[in-house]
């Protein structure tokens, strides 16, 4: 099992691509999948390491973490929430009325994916507005011309598993 | 991230090749979708010291090489870099460059159009470097190939449907293929004014002639396997591909849709020239892919076209190196376009078509069907006609997109092939079928008495398309004279009625469109206005039933409306077919001495340009034009979906509508260039001045309530014929003398004659005071 840990700056690890000749996107159907398990990734990521031993780890959907120096704020995704459909819902908390915004707003929710392109991660946004009976086999180009944009993409500051799978976990113990 | 590396061998460098692209997905509202075409160019690999550049060759210019002046063939004319890199490093005579901003990137051609100032609706952001992405790389003997996701994002765009999902990241799938230049015994065949292929322009810069023109037909490498017999399999078929996304149920008429061209190749010794294979679920390809030519189908929101058969050639011979076709669902179903306006909706919109190969199709085959499924309601036909509709359209689409890819434009005077009488015959249509091409965009064949049906449209190919297939496909002679008079004797039956031909260029889609009413679009047999008559007439008929007829227990008024919707734009078409009739002449592009007595411009003449214009007045422009009444049009209502129509209001602006059908009438015959014409074509022939012209029209449009009362259509009509007239003697016009001096006549007429006309109510009363003052300001306008 692989966790990724992504950061919203860039923190440069290596990330050694394994296929060469087909590159996964997810959207498009007919296409292989690739699995980029890396052998190497099973040893504890000295980055980690640090950003661990810094932070305070909130556990639950997405295990996330916040370094008690900065406040920066990390994610970890698990392999098994990849290409996985999440909704993602934001309301206002606060806001002034002159620019629009009031305590309480809700703005709507989405379907969200969360996608890995080799050393990144991308949270895509998956448009629900249209519907192909999956009997037509029309629906096998049910993408076609319609966006499903990707609205974040990070790189991967690190991977591990087995003993890192759970470095959330021990640093609540 | 992904990051993709190419080598370049030594044996590359100055050599050509030829660059296609095509769109894997996109959005309609920035312009974009999948199956998009992208044209062929030809580029040089060039090494500068360190660097490696890619370079557009323009392939446009011909010098013969035995004319010293061949020396200064490049002279003012741009072979532009496109892309240039640093060489990462070279071994054993190849070298490594990083490809990443060849591939993601404008480099090798424009993706995002040039921003129209008039565009006021969405337009695409920048090119994000970060949120693009190489999505494959396939590589071949023959080709190299590279997908990648091109990401358009904005901070804060405007909004533009549900399709894009997220104005601010858009994905534009570009399909990138480096080709080498093919390397066989392909002869180029030159292109000729009297047949209808698409071309590859070329101009020979040595030539001393009038007409110094080298262009190339685009057609397909086909040889014999055996050239001494007769009839032979060609070496390498035309091997079309159904994709898996084709429904079912259709899978067989399409087939044998593409087949039925096989004849024509057969007539010209090709057996089995096109061969038809169904993608499997498991194929392990995808459209894409330019080795596979498929038909493929789509269901876009605001689908751009019923069907789109794009091919591509090698720009130095015209050769097609490969063909896709997109078919949209919208072709038959029943969803109206643009429905939710009602008064444009099933009107044509001609501002919205594009370039020549886009079948347009979309929007009318769309209307047409939805016409026919409500005639079909309302006229009670039988299940068996519904049926044949529904494979004959496929059929007529299949054929004629097929078409496309083989090389052959538009043929739209192939619709008035037959007479009025032979269209209704069922024997003359069972052995001639209706138009001469299936490279038409025929009116729907819908009779106006059941018993005269014959067929909706086309489903096989015509003489016109056998012509012109053997005049692609007949293969060539060896020596340059002799196959000179061996295509000569080809195009010499350029004359023959079976044979006639006009393409985009000719054809009378739009207001001030065209000149030679035969070549439109729309329109079926040889009288076209009979034929557009009997298509009102039929309307007129129909719509007085839909209210008993189409509402479906338990349903919305929705359906309803759209059979009004459908039949009153079909009465659209048809008036704006009549139309073209005025200020039209006759095109004849045969060569001198090709046929006895035949003249380049003759005039419409005057006795078919008066009847034009008596349908027009009768059925456009009469009190009562307008079938329906007060129980129909309290029943026109939408189904409400969400707050859809929060923005207008729900009911049926019917006053709008109206005006939009008289405009469809009006447009073309007060069109500056028509009038123009008018009174130009009266110096060779034309007896309908513009002066007679418009006083027909304004006998028309206020003779017939003079002495009674003006109804509320005839009182928004007399104001928009006024205002037109007040526009053509207003300052900025750019009329001809002619036509103003016409105008200004109306206009002084309709003063004196509305001084003396009627006013038996307070409506009326209103009305013709208004029309006294708008007269005034016209002729007085200080």
């Amino acid at each position: 099992m692989i966790k990724k840990l992504c950061l919203l700056a860039i923190l440069g690890v290596g990330y050694t691509q394994t296929q060469a000749q087909f590159f996964p996107t997810r959207v498009k159907p007919n296409q292989e999948k690739t699995t980029t398990t890396n052998a190497k990734a099973a040893k504890k990521s000295p980055e980690v390491e640090k950003i661990v031993a810094k932070s305070t780890a909130h556990d639950g959907l997405f295990n996330m973490l916040q370094d008690t120096t900065n406040g920066s704020v990390y994610m970890w995704i698990d392999d098994k929430q990849i290409d996985k459909e999440f909704i993602y819902f934001s309301q206002v908390t606060d806001g002034v009325l002159a620019s629009g915004f009031f305590r309480g707003a809700y703005r709507g929710s989405k379907v969200i994916k969360i996608e890995r392109y080799f050393d990144h991660i991308d949270f895509r946004q998956i448009n629900t507005s249209f519907y192909f009976d999956e009997n037509n086999a029309l629906a096998k180009a049910e993408t076609a011309n319609i966006n499903n944009p990707v609205l974040f993409s990070t790189k991967i500051i690190a991977s591990q598993d087995g003993f890192g799978v759970h470095v959330d976990r021990r640093q609540t113990n | 991230m992904g990051s993709v590396y190419m080598w370049i061998d030594d044996k590359q460098i100055d050599k050509e090749f030829i660059y296609f692209s095509q769109v894997t997905d996109g959005v309609l509202a920035s312009g974009f979708f999948r199956g998009a075409y992208r044209g062929s160019k030809v580029i040089k690999i060039e090494r500068y010291f360190d660097h490696i550049d890619f370079r557009q060759i323009n392939t446009s210019f011909y010098f013969d090489e035995n004319n010293a002046l061949a020396k200064a063939e490049t002279a003012n004319i741009n072979n532009p870099v496109l892309f240039s890199t640093k060489i990462i490093a070279s071994q054993d005579g190849k070298h490594l460059i990083k490809a990443d901003q060849l591939f993601i990137s404008e480099s090798l051609g424009q993706v995002k159009p040039t921003p129209n100032p008039r565009n006021q609706g969405f337009s695409l952001g920048g090119l994000s470097k970060s949120l693009s992405r190489v999505d494959m790389v396939k590589n071949y003997a023959e080709n190299t190939d590279v997908s990648v996701n091109l990401v358009y994002a904005a901070s804060y765009p405007k909004g533009s449907g549900l399709a894009v999902t997220d104005p601010r990241s858009v994905n534009v799938g570009i399909h990138h293929s480096i080709i080498a230049m093919p390397e066989n015994n392909y002869k180029p065949r030159r292109d000729d004014s009297r047949i209808g292929y698409f071309t590859t322009q070329r101009t020979d810069m040595t030539s001393l002639s009038h007409t110094p023109y080298r262009d190339m037909i685009h057609r397909w490498h086909l040889e014999k396997q055996d050239p001494e017999k007769e009839l032979s399999k060609p070496v390498e078929p035309i091997v079309w591909w159904i994709e898996n996304t084709t429904p079912v149920e259709f899978r067989e008429t399409i087939r044998q849709g593409v087949l039925r061209w096989n004849k024509a190749f057969e007539a010209v010794g090709f057996k089995d020239a096109m061969v038809v294979r169904v993608q499997p679920d498991t194929a392990t390809w995808d459209a894409g892919d330019i080795r596979y030519n498929v038909l493929r189908w789509t269901s876009s929101p605001q689908p751009p076209f019923g069907g789109y058969g794009p091919s591509f050639v090698n720009p130095r011979t015209g050769q097609i190196l490969g063909a896709d076709i997109m078919l949209e669902w919208a072709s038959i179903s029943n969803r109206l376009k643009r429905e939710e306006l009602f008064a444009s909706a099933a009107i044509a919109d001609y501002s919205e078509m594009s370039e020549a190969d886009l079948c347009f199709a979309g929007d009318m085959m769309n209307q047409q069907s939805v016409f026919a499924h409500t005639a079909f309601d309302a006229m009670e036909l039988s299940e068996v006609a519904r049926k044949d509709f529904v494979k004959q359209i496929l059929y007529r689409l299949t054929l004629h997109e097929v078409g496309h890819t083989l090389g052959l434009n538009h043929n739209m005077k192939a619709s008035s092939w037959l007479t009025y009488e032979e269209i209704k015959d069922p024997a003359v249509v069972r052995e001639k079928g209706l138009c001469n091409s299936v490279m038409e965009y025929p009116a729907i064949n819908f009779p106006l008495e059941k018993e005269n049906h014959t067929m909706f449209y086309d489903d096989n190919i015509g003489p016109y398309d056998y012509w012109v297939i053997e005049y692609g496909y007949s293969p060539g002679l060896e020596y340059t004279q002799e196959e000179e008079m061996r295509l000569n004797e080809i195009l010499a039956k350029s004359t023959e009625r079976k044979h006639m031909f006009g393409n985009d260029a000719d054809d009378m889609r739009s207001p001030g469109k065209g000149i030679d009413p035969r070549v439109n679009i729309y329109d079926l047999s040889s009288d076209p206005v009979a034929y557009a008559v009997d298509r009102i007439k039929l309307v007129n008929s129909v719509i007085p039933d839909i209210l008993n007829k189409i509402p479906k227990e338990g349903e919305s008024y929705h359906r309803l409306r759209n059979a009004y919707l459908s039949l009153t734009g079909e009465m659209a078409t048809s008036l704006s077919v009549i139309s073209k009739q005025v200020g039209g002449v006759y095109v004849n592009r045969s060569l001198v001495g090709q046929e006895e007595d035949a003249i380049p411009y003759t005039a419409v003449p005057y006795a078919k340009q008066k009847e034009a214009m008596d349908a027009i007045v009768k059925y456009a422009l009469s009190p009562n034009a307008f079938a329906g009444g007060e129980d129909l049009y309290r029943h026109l209502q939408p189904q409400r979906r969400g707050f859809n129509f929060f923005s207008s209001t729900e009911d049926p602006k019917i006053h709008d509508r109206w005006m939009g059908i008289q405009r469809s009438a009006l447009a073309h015959i007060m069109h500056p260039t028509v009038t123009k014409r008018l009174t130009d074509a009266g110096l060779y022939g034309n007896k309908y001045s513009v002066a007679e012209c418009f006083n027909d029209l304004s006998d028309g449009i206020f003779n017939a309530d003079r002495a009674t009362s003006v109804n509320s259509n005839r009182q928004n009509l007399q104001v928009y014929y006024v205002e037109s007239l007040a526009k053509i003697i207003d300052e900025k016009s750019k009329y001809d003398n002619a036509t103003k001096a016409a105008a200004y006549t109306q206009l002084k007429d309709i003063k004196r004659l509305n001084a003396s006309a009627a006013r038996p109510d307070e409506s009326t009363k209103a009305h013709r005071t208004y029309i006294d003052f708008l007269v005034q300001k016209a002729l007085d306008p200080k």
